[in-house]
């Protein structure tokens, strides 16, 4: 249809440009593909290029981060997202490859402000003999540095902070109401509307007892809106650990201000399965009613992939999936306080949660697990970082050095997480159609987003009742998906005739990385018993392969040279573009499609250190791996 | 009068000036101790109640206000013991605390420079490429895949020149068909390093190419090209003045330590050599 009309349009009006050579601007503007008016940009309803971003990073004025040494501030985390060259808090000059188009910086709101004032020995803070020791800690440097910060981490998640230290950096305290103001103008200074969205946002660190329930908020809005209210904490008496109190919060904002505003969970593998729920929360409530409403209301998204772990799938839970395996952190909850047993594992993974989702929407009518993927860095530098060869780490103490992989993340009597076990991902792609924060903010409602576990991947993914083969040959993909379909994040439009729903998938790599190795669907649904599937099929991948007989393609090889941590596009793809419908489909069953792309592999970030320091790395250590990219789901519900 | 316009010597002279006055009000008994005597007097008392009153709410009672003044004399007498015994030397507590206050003491005369629009305008013709805003391009583009033959390329190119319909031309991409004015980092962001070099040095409306992207070979037609401009320091006044006052306040405080430094003769192993 749409081929047929962009010729018949072209006949017309070829003749009249015959001759118009001489006014270059005119025959430019006429555009050679003539299904566009005059103007070539007047009908951009679509997005036309993913706007990357991260939705989580900290900077010196987080409690954590700032007791780690770090000195930058949002100023200085801005630029550095902008693309700009900055010297880090332990000296080395850094920079993105590329910039991004926005970020959310997301300070921890409990005992904002206070790390500066620690570091600078203010009063406020040496009078408390818990402060002063901290400050000794800090000044002396190093491990024992480390060990003060550790001992506010765990003093903050096992809720033992000194009293009179709280009342000072709590809502009410004027440190903590300038230091919002300060986070809030920091972001308005570097927000440039259609060049660089910088949104003002904060982490709301939830982690009763060690189990990680944090969310990060981000708004739509800028000062005037964001500077009537403080954020909330979670200390009491200031705060709650429990999300309700986040979610009134959230009314009240929207309430009083008329701005807008989403939550975002992540790191459900930290939470001892307390992420998901389906029956009882961690807080004692039920998952009820209001819980799914509240939910569903205000966390559309969810940051499947960060420095502390890649959360999409767990190979406990999906067994049949060869790429589950993908640096899963799955010893224990946030501070290992309490180890992980299987049981936890479904409360705590993005495909489970989704599945998760269907199930309660049959009870409930409302689904509260009906998210978007997103990736972020989580990092404590102030610095952006989530690719391989530009890794900067976690916090400050694990910046670029020749012993940093030695240091644990985490290491007690229970368990450890090794140093080189950090992931270096990921960063969010949204499909919006202007570079501002009413665009961008808008596209995470509709959950027109996806997740990368840091490379730049492009990723289509549409959902229909009519795609074809001969839609994968259109040069005008976008026009077609979003013309005979929907976009990821969204509900498939009600069925039409008898067959099975058809998916326009279209997978580009990274202009500067590596070769696709294949694209997947993933698949989870409600059966007619009412249990919870899933399947992974292939539906594109490089080099001509053959299925095998389990119904696999099999493994693209790896080129990667682990002595000079290089590899070559020499296997994999760069483009994959396919139709694929669904040849199991039931028109009764609940269910969702993802897409995951997947890249040939590539060194992991330890590699980079080995080759630039010299250094030896652990015997079991995992030196390669393939990247990823993950889609927001397209749902599928049944007629009534 | 050009000279006394110059920030460096406006800091020297108003800093000159603070050090004078700090010195004239330090109290004697700061440099000639006398231990024999400490003396509380009515405003001291008063800072003391005032102090009590804004922590509480509330002004203190008698027996309060009578602990406040022990406790203040007990302060005074064991600091000034524990001076006389060396304590205050070495502690990075106390350490920290005065290079601080002498660091707040430059920022805060740092801050108080007020620079004119002349001094702005020179700041700004100093590091114009800064301010610069990219050069923007908007462009179609046709991909041919990652090594066409010439003669495809040909054909192709022959083709769009031509104005025949291309619907058919090109593989299928995900990469957009057209950008709009787009700044060359965005440009490159999507297909790829040196990608924008390509398309800024030809001929507006024009098909030309090979082009190589990040993913291989296209042909392109150059809408428009908008090139770099710096712009007018009305238009970025507050961006520059903020830069201005960065790098001032860096410059003076290096200067006045540097001032400071020259007082001492420092001496100290040579660490410049290779590193171990």
């Amino acid at each position: 249809m749409f081929r047929k009309s962009a010729c018949i349009i072209s006949l017309v009006l070829v003749p009249a440009v015959v001759g118009a050579d001489a006014v270059p601007s005119e025959d430019a503007a006429e555009g050679l593909f003539s299904d566009q008016p005059y103007s070539p940009y007047a009908q951009r309803t679509f997005p036309e290029r993913p706007l990357w971003g991260d939705t989580h990073l900290h900077t010196g004025l987080s409690l954590d981060a700032g007791a780690f040494g770090n000195t930058l501030l949002p100023d200085e985390a801005w630029r550095f997202a902008k693309g700009e060259q900055v010297i880090s808090s332990t000296g080395q000059p850094v920079r993105l490859s590329r910039p991004l188009d926005w970020m959310v910086l997301t300070d921890h709101t409990d005992l904002m402000g206070f790390a500066p004032d620690l570091q600078a020995g203010k009063p406020g803070v040496l009078s408390d003999p818990k402060g002063l020791e901290w400050y000794e800690g800090y000044k002396a440097g190093g491990e024992e540095a480390g060990k003060a910060a550790f001992d506010i981490i765990t003093n903050f998640s096992q809720m033992t902070l000194p009293e009179i230290l709280l009342e000072s950096y709590s809502p009410g305290a004027d440190a903590f109401a300038f230091t919002w103001e300060s986070i809030v103008l920091a972001a308005e200074r570097h927000n440039d509307p259609g060049t660089f969205t910088a949104f003002i946002g904060f982490e709301w660190t939830s982690v009763p007892k060690g189990f990680n329930l944090h969310r990060n908020v981000m708004l739509r809005d800028g000062p005037i809106r964001a500077l009537q209210m403080v954020p909330p904490v979670t200390q009491p008496p200031y705060g709650d650990t429990d999300p309700k109190a986040l979610y009134a919060w959230l009314e009240e904002y929207q309430e009083k201000t008329g701005g807008r505003a989403v939550a975002f969970a992540h790191n459900g593998n930290l939470s001892n399965g307390w992420m998901f729920p389906t029956e009882d929360t961690y807080h004692g409530g039920k998952v009820d009613e209001d819980y799914v409403a509240d939910r569903a209301k205000w966390e559309p998204h969810y940051e499947v992939t960060q420095i502390k772990g890649d959360g999409e799938a767990h190979p406990f839970l999906s067994p049949d999936d060869e790429f589950a395996d993908y640096e899963n952190w799955d010893v224990g909850n946030l501070d290992i306080t309490e180890l992980k047993t299987d049981d936890m594992l479904a409360g705590e993974y993005a495909r489970e949660a989704l599945k998760r989702g269907l199930m309660l929407e049959e009870k409930f009518g409302v689904n509260p697990y009906k998210f978007g993927m997103g990736g972020a860095t989580d990092s404590h530098t102030s610095l952006a970082t989530a690719e391989e060869d530009n890794f900067f780490g976690k916090s400050v103490s694990v910046e670029p050095s020749a012993s940093r992989i030695k240091h644990p993340f985490i290491a007690n009597d229970l368990g450890e997480i090794p140093g080189d076990l950090l992931v270096a991902s990921g960063y969010t792609a949204v499909w919006a159609t202007e570079n501002t924060r009413a665009a961008i903010f808008d596209a995470f409602k509709r959950r027109e987003t996806y997740a990368t576990t840091g490379p730049r991947i492009g990723l289509r993914f549409f959902g229909g009742w009519d795609f074809s083969e001969a839609d994968v040959e259109t040069r005008f993909l976008a026009n077609v998906g979003y013309t005979k379909g929907v976009p990821m994040g969204s509900d498939l439009r009600p069925r039409e005739g008898e067959a099975a729903p058809s998916f326009l998938i279209a997978a580009l790599r990274d202009p500067v990385g590596a070769n696709l190795d294949r694209v997947q669907v993933i698949k989870g649904w409600l059966d007619s018993e009412g249990a919870l599937q899933e399947k992974v099929y292939d539906v594109a991948w490089s080099d001509n392969r053959e299925v095998d007989q389990n119904g696999k393609v099999p493994a693209v090889g790896n080129t990667v040279d682990v002595e000079t941590a290089s590899w070559t596009n020499t296997i994999g793809t760069a483009e994959l573009v396919t139709v694929w419908s669904d040849p199991d489909f039931d028109p009764n069953a609940r269910a969702f499609y993802y897409v995951r792309a997947i890249e040939i592999p590539t060194p992991r970030w330890i590699l980079y250190d080995k080759l630039r320091y010299g250094i030896e790395l652990p015997e079991d250590a995992v030196l390669t791996h393939q990247e990823r990219a993950y889609s927001s789901p397209i749902w599928y519900t049944p007629a009534e | 009068m050009r000279v006394l316009k110059e920030p460096l010597l406006h800091f020297f002279l108003i800093g000159a000036a603070i050090f004078v006055w700090f010195h004239i009000i330090a109290p004697e008994s700061e440099n000639v101790e006398d231990i024999e005597k400490i003396t509380l007097d009515e405003d001291d008392v008063a800072l003391l109640s005032a102090r009590f009153e804004a922590q509480w709410k509330r002004p203190p009672s008698d027996a309060e206000l009578k602990a406040l003044v022990d406790a203040s004399i007990r302060e005074e007498v064991l600091v000034r013991e524990a001076r006389k015994l060396g304590l205050d030397r070495g502690d990075p507590l106390i350490r920290t605390r005065l290079s601080q206050k002498m660091d707040y003491l430059t920022e805060a005369i740092a801050t108080s420079i007020v620079p004119n629009d002349e001094d702005l305008e020179v700041f700004l013709q100093e590091n114009a490429e800064r301010y610069a805003t990219p050069v923007m391009v908007a462009f179609h583009q046709v991909f041919l895949g990652e090594k066409p033959g010439e003669a495809e390329i040909e054909n192709a190119l022959a083709t769009l020149r031509a104005k025949q319909d291309v619907s058919d031309l090109g593989g299928s991409t995900l990469l957009p068909a057209s950008m709009p004015l787009s700044a060359t980092r965005v440009i490159e962001s999507v297909f790829g390093g040196g990608f924008s070099k390509g398309i800024t040095e030809v001929e507006t409306g024009r098909w030309t190419g090979p082009i190589q992207s990040g993913y291989g070979i296209h042909l392109v037609q150059v809408v428009a090209i908008e090139p770099s401009q710096t712009p007018p320091l009305a238009e970025i006044h507050d961006a520059v003045l903020r830069d201005w006052r960065r790098e001032m306040s860096e410059a003076l405080a290096q200067a006045q330590y540097d001032t400071l430094a020259e007082n001492y003769e420092i001496v100290a192993p040579d660490l410049s050599g290779p590193a171990k």
